[in-house]
């Protein structure tokens, strides 16, 4: 498959690379290529479509090892990637920074 | 008729209903019909009128509503352009409409790049947040239009036979196709449908389209015939936010593909929302499957289920299959609508008998007045005799009931949006590192089809799965570049040197079994 859905553990993602690694595979595998100019801040909601975003939760819950809440995908959780970093930090089993 | 008199005897009927709810905006009825009259008289001053084009490049909103009904009003004809469309796609879409003019937002202004710039008309219709974004062209905003503008009590000037609407959709030789259809096409299309539906005042629909497809429009002429409410949901990216805006809004009914339906049956808390209000639920463009019907049912069971079947050539609806058959007619699409005749062709054209599977023909008073580029006839889509080659395969019962069973074209479904291999095939060979490539269609509980593509790369060139979706990415959008890339050493052909498609997809279905 060309999209890695290869379960990881969340305990191997450095808290600080949640981000990191959010960006890469949005980048690369949603959105426009690694030239996209993708910060933290940019508006999702404009840049992946409906099939992104389920893409996008099945992803998460292989990467993240944990289960996404249907009440969880909202523009509030998923609208930028620092959103979603948080989102995944709270609903995770690392600790806090 | 003329589709702005729908609008006129809506706005006559029910001057104070609300005609059009966004999340932060309405308007009623009257409110639109006059708005949309003081469009056309500015279209007028400008010298915007019958047979001229008005392209629309705008996200679902209450000022591209306000357009459309301007532009029709005007008797001009609209052109969607699709606002997910890469920018070479909308730059051959201008290129081959020459709208005079194109209403845009201000979000898809700022994103037009060089080459489509080229090609865009120097009259923009916008709202004033787009101002910065003119880019020395003439920004005629909404603001200053509804300021100014005495409303156009006179008729557009056009006959019902004249073009109404461009509707762009994807073509088999890979560039995007513009399907004219006049007034009376889409007319006896909603009427025809609505004798069947039997939609009243009363009802109201949750919009999760964009209005640049077919079937977004349908929905909004629909609702103007019968006087009913559109409510616009802010997206399907967020499946639950869609069943809580049927509850808030108490809609009446949801018209959506089977994507659509599979996603909210799975992904939403739809069997478990309470919703009283919802009473039609309209599966379009695609079959669910019997078992999807039923849990659909189950789920929300005061709900009538209605299936047609249709293409926006033939403006577009074909057949219906009511809430009482769904169930009897297991698998089937329904029976022609009233002034449609379904025929099944052999091979050779002739009729063939009912039970046997051949092409899918139709003729219909919606059947389209042909494409932009002119080539509806000898590309064989429309014959002598004006019926429509639907590139469907499909049999007929003893009762006139219509069964889809594949299609004769190499078009590919995926979540309801018709994508042809070609398109996808002419941007994965772009890259310099692909020497040939085959895009597919396979089966997906979701999407209906998934778009898969096989690649050949050039001797001594490298290329990652990544960067060609990358690639693509630039020119497509997400709906139609390949979810899986596959490199092969070669593609398999038949003995005419055409790529063997059936024996890709059995390749790509066992290596990833």
């Amino acid at each position: 498959m060309l999209i890695d859905y290869s379960c990881r553990s969340i305990s191997n993602i450095r808290p600080m690379n949640i981000e990191e690694t959010l960006k890469a595979h949005i980048g690369k595998e949603l959105i426009f290529g690694e030239k996209t100019d993708l910060d933290l801040d940019t508006d999702l909601i404009d840049l992946v479509d409906s099939t992104g975003v389920m893409e996008l939760t099945v992803w998460i819950e292989s990467t993240f090892g944990f289960l996404v809440e249907i009440d969880d995908i909202t523009p509030e959780n998923f609208g930028t990637i620092r959103r979603l970093a948080d989102w995944i930090r709270r609903n995770s089993t690392q600790p806090a920074e | 008729m003329l589709l702005p008199d729908l609008l006129t005897h809506a706005a006559a009927r029910f001057p104070d209903k609300d005609a059009a709810v966004f999340a932060a905006e309405k308007i009623g009825f009257s409110a639109l019909d006059r708005a949309s009259r003081q469009v056309a008289a500015r279209l007028a001053r400008l010298g915007v009128g019958p047979g001229e084009r008005v392209a629309i490049l705008y996200e679902n909103s209450l000022a591209a509503l306000v357009y459309f009904w301007g532009v029709l009003r005007a008797g001009a004809q609209s052109v969607d352009i699709p606002n997910l469309s890469g920018q070479p796609a909308i730059a051959s879409m201008l290129a081959e409409a020459r709208p005079r003019a194109l209403a845009i937002s201000a979000r898809q202004l700022a994103k037009l790049d060089a080459r489509t710039l080229e090609v865009t008309p120097d009259l923009l219709l916008g709202t004033a947040d787009a101002k910065p974004h003119a880019a020395g062209r003439t920004l005629v905003t909404l603001e200053s239009i509804l300021a100014e503008e005495a409303p156009v009590t006179s008729g557009p000037g056009v006959t019902p036979g004249d073009v109404a609407m461009i509707v762009y959709t994807s073509g088999t030789t890979g560039r995007p196709k513009g399907v004219m259809l006049s007034h009376e096409n889409l007319h006896s299309n909603v009427v025809a449908f609505n004798s069947r539906i039997q939609l009243t005042s009363d009802d109201s629909l949750l919009v999760i389209v964009p209005l640049h497809f077919i079937h977004g429009r349908i929905q909004l002429l629909t609702h103007a015939l019968i006087g009913g409410t559109l409510f616009f949901s802010a997206g399907f990216q967020f499946p639950q936010a869609v069943v809580d805006e049927m509850a808030r809004h108490r809609t009446t009914g949801i018209s959506g593909v089977p994507y659509h339906f599979a996603t909210l049956l799975s992904a939403t808390k739809l069997k478990t929302t309470a919703l009283p209000s919802l009473r039609n639920i309209t599966i379009t463009g695609g079959a669910l499957s019997p078992a999807a019907l039923a849990e659909l049912k189950q789920a929300v069971p005061n709900a009538r289920l209605h299936v047609n079947y249709g293409q926006t050539e033939s403006s577009p609806r074909l057949t219906y299959l009511g809430p009482d058959e769904i169930f009897e007619r297991v698998g089937s699409c329904g029976r022609a609508l009233p002034g449609v005749t379904i025929e099944i062709l052999g091979d050779d054209g002739a009729p063939i008998g009912n039970g046997q599977v051949g092409h899918v023909v139709a003729t219909s008073p919606g059947i389209m007045k042909g494409y932009v580029s002119g080539d509806e006839r000898t590309s064989g889509r429309v014959d002598a005799r004006g019926r429509l080659h639907t590139g469907d395969l499909g049999r007929l019962d003893a009762d006139g009931f219509l069964y889809l069973a594949g299609r004769s074209s190499e078009m590919i479904k995926v979540a309801g949006e018709r994508v042809f291999p070609r398109e996808v095939e002419e941007v994965l060979d772009a890259h310099p590192a692909v020497a040939e490539s085959s895009a597919l269609g396979l089966p997906d509980p979701m999407l209906g089809e998934k778009l898969v593509a096989c690649v050949v790369v050039k001797p001594g060139a490298s290329v990652s799965p990544g960067d060609l979706r990358a690639h693509c990415l630039d020119s497509l959008p997400l709906v139609r570049t390949p979810r899986e890339l596959r490199f092969v050493p070669a593609l398999p052909k038949t003995s005419s040197g055409k790529i063997a498609r059936a024996e890709l997809a059995k390749a790509f279905t066992a290596a990833n079994a």
